[in-house]
C-alpha cells in the first residue's frame, strides 16, 4: 500500500487534519444533492451530439410548436399570446416535470436505497433541484418571446423569481407525497399522468383566462398552479402584482410543503423494506 | 469494553400486502370492506447481542434467515418495529458494491458521486482522488464512462471508494469475491488492514472460510433469530454441515441440541422404486443429497437412540445387492435371517436403537414389502401405513413393527 488514502487515515494515523466523512444533518448534504444533480444531467444527455445544449434547445422546440399550434386557435383573444402561452408552458412544465420526476425517485433508486444509508429527502430533492436547473435554461428561450415582442424590459421582472420559488416549493411538496406514495402504489405513476393533463386542461396555459367565468371560477381560484402563473405573467408584463398574490403563492407553497414532509417522513422507514 | 454496537430484543416485523405488486385499486376496495390483507412476518425476530469495538463478527445463515435485514437495522436504512439497535461510530456500508456507481459517468465523477453517496467529505475526497485511482489500478481508463468498465473493473473501482478511509464500523456483504486473484489479495489484505486499525466488522458470506479466516466470533441466524452466538470457530464447521443438510432443523446441530438424547432418523425416497432409506448419521446424509437426481429427502420419520437404551433393539440396515434396495431388521434375531444370505444381503449399519414393545406414548413403525422387489417401505403411524396401502395394495405389511418415539 503505497498512496496516502490508504495509509494515513484511520484512527492509527494520529491527527488527522480533515474528518473522512460528512457531518451528520442535512446542512451537509449539499454535496451529495449537487453530485445527485451532476449525475441527473450527465445521465440525460449521455451519448447525445449536442449534450447540454438540449437543455435550452428541448424548451425552445416545444415552444416553438405549441405556438404554432395554438396561434392558429387563439390568436385573436390575448395581447401578446407568444409571451402568454410560453410563460404558461414554461411554468406548467416546470411543475409537471417536478412532481412526475420526484415521484420516481424514491422507486429509480431502489438499489442504492435498500444497501445504503442515505438521506431519503436527498432523492426528491434532486430532482427537484434538476428541474430548476432545466427551468433556468428554458427562460432562455422565454427572454428571447420577451426581447422579440418588445416587451420592455424592468426591474421588476425580477419578481419573476418569487413565483419560481414558490413553484418549486409547491411542486417539492407535492414531489414529496407522490414519492412516498408510488413506493407502495405503482398506480400512482399513471394517475399522476392524468391528473398532469386535467391541470394542463383547467388551467389557463393556452386559453385566455377570462374563458373561465361564473360557475368555473372556482377551478382558478383553488388552483395552485394558476396563481402561480398569473402571478409570473403580470410581472412579465410589467406590473407588481397586488399583496394577495404574493400571498396566494406562498401560501399554497407552504402548505403543500408542509403536507409533503409530513407525509414523507411519516412514510420514509418503510421505503427500504417495501422497495 | 467499549461498545459500538448493541441490539436489545430488535424486531423488524415485516408488513407487505398479500398482493406483492401494489395496486391501489384494490386497497381501496379492501380499505372498503374494513380489512387491508397484510402479510406479516418476522424478518428479525427478538435479535440481542453487543460488539465491542475492534471485534470482527460473521454473520451465517441460511437464504432468508435475515441476514441482509439485520444489516440494514445496522446500518440504520431500515429501524426496528420493536427493541432497539444503537450503532456508536461511523459504518461504511460495503454492500453490493457498485450499486452506487452511475454506468453513464467516467470513474472519476464517480469517484465523487459514490463518495457523496457514501458519505465523504468533498474535499477529503479531492485530496484523495489519486489515491483512489491508484489503489484501483484503473490507470487511464479513470477518465472513460464506467459502462465501458469490465465488471471486475467495476468492483475494483467501488471497492477502492469504499475503503479509502478506514471507518470504525466495516459492513461487509459478500464483497470478497470482487475482481481477478490478484485484486482480491489486495482487498483481503485492506480489510485485514482496516480489521487492524481497530475498525470493527460486520461481515456477510457464504465463504465460511473467508469468515474463519477473518472474524473471531461468528453470529447463526435462523428464521430472524440468533440461534448461536459464539466463537467463529465452532459455529463455521458446525454451519456448513447445517447448510448442506438443509431439511434437518437447526437445533439438530446445535450443541446440548440433541433432545432427549434421540437423534433424527431421516428418510429418503427412491425416485425409481419408491423404496425407502433410513439414516441417522449426516456424513450418509450429505452423500445421498449429492445424489439428488436419485433420492428424494421424504422428512424426519422418528427419532432413534444414537446409543443402546434399555429396553430397545437395534434398527439395522441391509443392502440387497441386487438392486440396491434396503431392507431392515428390528433386533439381531431379524437380522439374523439377513446374514444367512450374504449373497444377497450385505449388512450396512445401525441406524438406531428402537423400542420393540408398544407404550404410550410411543408410535408404531409399520414396514411394508412389496413381493417383486423386496424393497421396503416404512410407514410411521397407522394413518400413514393406511394411506400407503391403499395407494399401493400390491405391498404387504409386515408384521415386524417397532415403536419409536415421534
Amino acid at each position: 500500500m503505497d498512496n496516502a488514502a490508504f495509509d494515513d487515515n484511520g484512527s492509527s494515523g494520529g491527527a488527522r487534519a480533515v474528518s473522512p466523512y460528512r457531518k451528520p444533518g442535512f446542512l451537509h448534504d449539499g454535496f451529495l444533492v449537487s453530485e445527485l444533480v451532476k449525475r441527473d444531467f450527465k445521465a440525460r444527455y449521455d451519448r447525445s451530439v449536442l449534450g447540454m445544449f438540449w437543455c435550452v434547445l428541448q424548451p425552445a422546440l416545444t415552444m416553438a410548436l405549441l405556438y404554432a399550434v395554438f396561434s392558429l386557435f387563439f390568436k385573436s383573444a390575448i395581447p401578446n399570446f407568444p409571451l402568454y402561452l410560453i410563460s404558461g408552458i414554461v411554468f406548467y412544465q416546470f411543475f409537471t416535470e417536478t412532481t412526475s420526476t420526484a415521484l420516481r425517485s424514491i422507486q429509480d433508486n431502489a438499489g442504492l436505497i435498500s444497501k445504503v444509508n442515505v438521506p431519503l429527502w436527498a432523492y426528491p430533492v434532486t430532482r427537484a433541484v434538476s428541474s430548476l436547473v432545466n427551468f433556468l435554461f428554458a427562460l432562455l428561450p422565454l427572454f428571447v418571446v420577451v426581447v422579440l415582442t418588445r416587451v420592455p424590459i424592468r426591474a421588476t421582472m425580477l419578481l419573476l423569481f418569487y413565483s419560481t420559488l414558490c413553484m418549486l416549493i409547491f411542486s417539492l411538496g407535492v414531489g414529496l407525497v407522490l414519492a412516498s406514495l408510488a413506493v407502495f402504489f405503482h398506480d400512482v405513476n399513471f394517475l399522476w399522468g392524468f391528473a398532469c393533463t386535467l391541470f394542463m386542461y383547467a388551467t389557463p396555459v393556452f386559453y385566455p383566462e377570462t374563458a373561465l367565468t361564473g360557475g368555473h371560477r372556482w377551478m382558478v381560484y383553488f388552483n395552485p398552479l394558476y396563481h402561480m402563473i398569473h402571478f409570473s405573467r403580470a410581472v412579465l408584463n410589467g406590473q407588481v402584482p397586488p399583496a394577495a398574490e404574493f400571498a396566494a403563492c406562498a401560501l399554497f407553497a407552504v402548505v403543500s410543503f408542509v403536507v409533503g414532509l409530513a407525509v414523507f417522513r411519516a412514510l420514509k422507514n418503510q421505503f427500504a423494506l417495501q422497495l | 469494553m467499549d461498545t459500538l454496537i448493541e441490539a436489545n430484543r430488535a424486531s423488524l416485523r415485516f408488513t407487505a400486502p398479500t398482493d406483492k405488486k401494489g395496486s391501489l385499486k384494490k386497497w381501496v376496495l379492501d380499505a372498503l370492506r374494513g380489512r387491508v390483507s397484510n402479510r406479516h412476518f418476522l424478518a428479525v425476530d427478538d435479535v440481542s447481542f453487543r460488539i465491542d469495538r475492534g471485534e470482527s463478527v460473521g454473520l451465517v445463515g441460511r437464504n432468508g434467515a435475515g441476514k441482509s435485514t439485520l444489516l440494514k437495522l445496522v446500518t440504520g436504512i431500515a429501524r426496528p418495529t420493536s427493541g432497539s439497535i444503537s450503532v456508536r461510530g461511523q459504518v461504511a456500508p460495503l454492500l453490493a458494491l457498485g450499486n452506487g456507481l452511475d454506468p453513464t459517468l467516467t470513474g472519476r465523477e464517480n469517484i465523487y458521486l459514490n463518495g457523496a453517496i457514501l458519505g465523504y467529505e468533498k474535499s477529503w475526497l479531492r485530496a484523495h482522488e489519486e489515491s483512489i485511482i491508484d489503489f484501483s489500478e484503473l490507470g487511464a481508463f479513470i477518465d472513460a464512462p464506467v459502462r465501458t468498465y469490465s465488471s471486475g473493473m467495476t468492483m475494483r473501482l467501488a471497492f477502492s471508494i469504499a475503503t479509502a478511509a478506514s471507518p470504525e464500523i466495516l459492513i461487509l456483504d459478500e464483497v470478497l469475491a470482487v475482481g481477478d486473484a490478484a485484486f482480491q489479495a489486495k482487498c483481503r489484505a485492506r480489510i485485514s488492514e482496516i480489521i487492524a486499525d481497530g475498525a470493527t466488522v460486520f461481515f456477510v458470506s457464504h465463504s465460511l472460510h473467508d469468515i474463519q479466516e477473518l472474524c473471531t466470533r461468528a453470529i447463526w441466524l435462523e428464521k430472524g433469530r440468533v440461534v448461536w452466538d459464539g466463537p467463529a470457530a465452532d459455529i463455521c464447521p458446525v454451519f456448513g454441515q447445517f447448510s448442506a443438510l438443509p431439511f434437518l432443523s437447526v437445533a439438530e446441530f446445535l450443541p446440548d441440541g440433541v433432545s432427549g438424547g434421540t437423534v433424527p432418523v431421516v428418510r429418503f425416497r427412491n425416485k425409481r422404486n419408491g423404496n425407502h432409506l433410513l439414516t441417522t448419521t449426516r456424513e450418509e446424509m450429505k452423500n445421498i443429497v449429492l445424489q439428488l437426481s436419485e433420492w428424494d429427502f421424504a422428512g424426519v420419520v422418528f427419532r432413534a437412540f444414537p446409543e443402546p437404551q434399555s429396553g430397545t433393539v437395534p434398527l439395522l440396515r441391509f443392502l440387497r445387492l441386487s438392486n440396491g434396495a434396503h431392507g431392515f431388521a428390528v433386533g439381531e434375531g431379524e437380522a439374523s435371517l439377513y446374514r444367512e444370505r450374504p449373497d444377497l444381503w450385505k449388512y450396512e449399519k445401525i441406524v438406531g436403537y428402537v423400542f420393540p414393545t408398544a407404550a404410550p406414548g410411543r408410535v408404531p413403525v409399520c414396514r411394508l414389502t412389496c413381493p417383486d422387489s423386496l424393497g421396503v417401505r416404512i410407514a410411521v403411524g397407522d394413518t400413514e401405513r393406511d394411506a400407503i396401502l391403499a395407494a399401493d395394495p400390491v405391498l404387504v405389511p409386515a408384521d415386524a413393527l417397532f415403536y419409536v418415539q415421534p
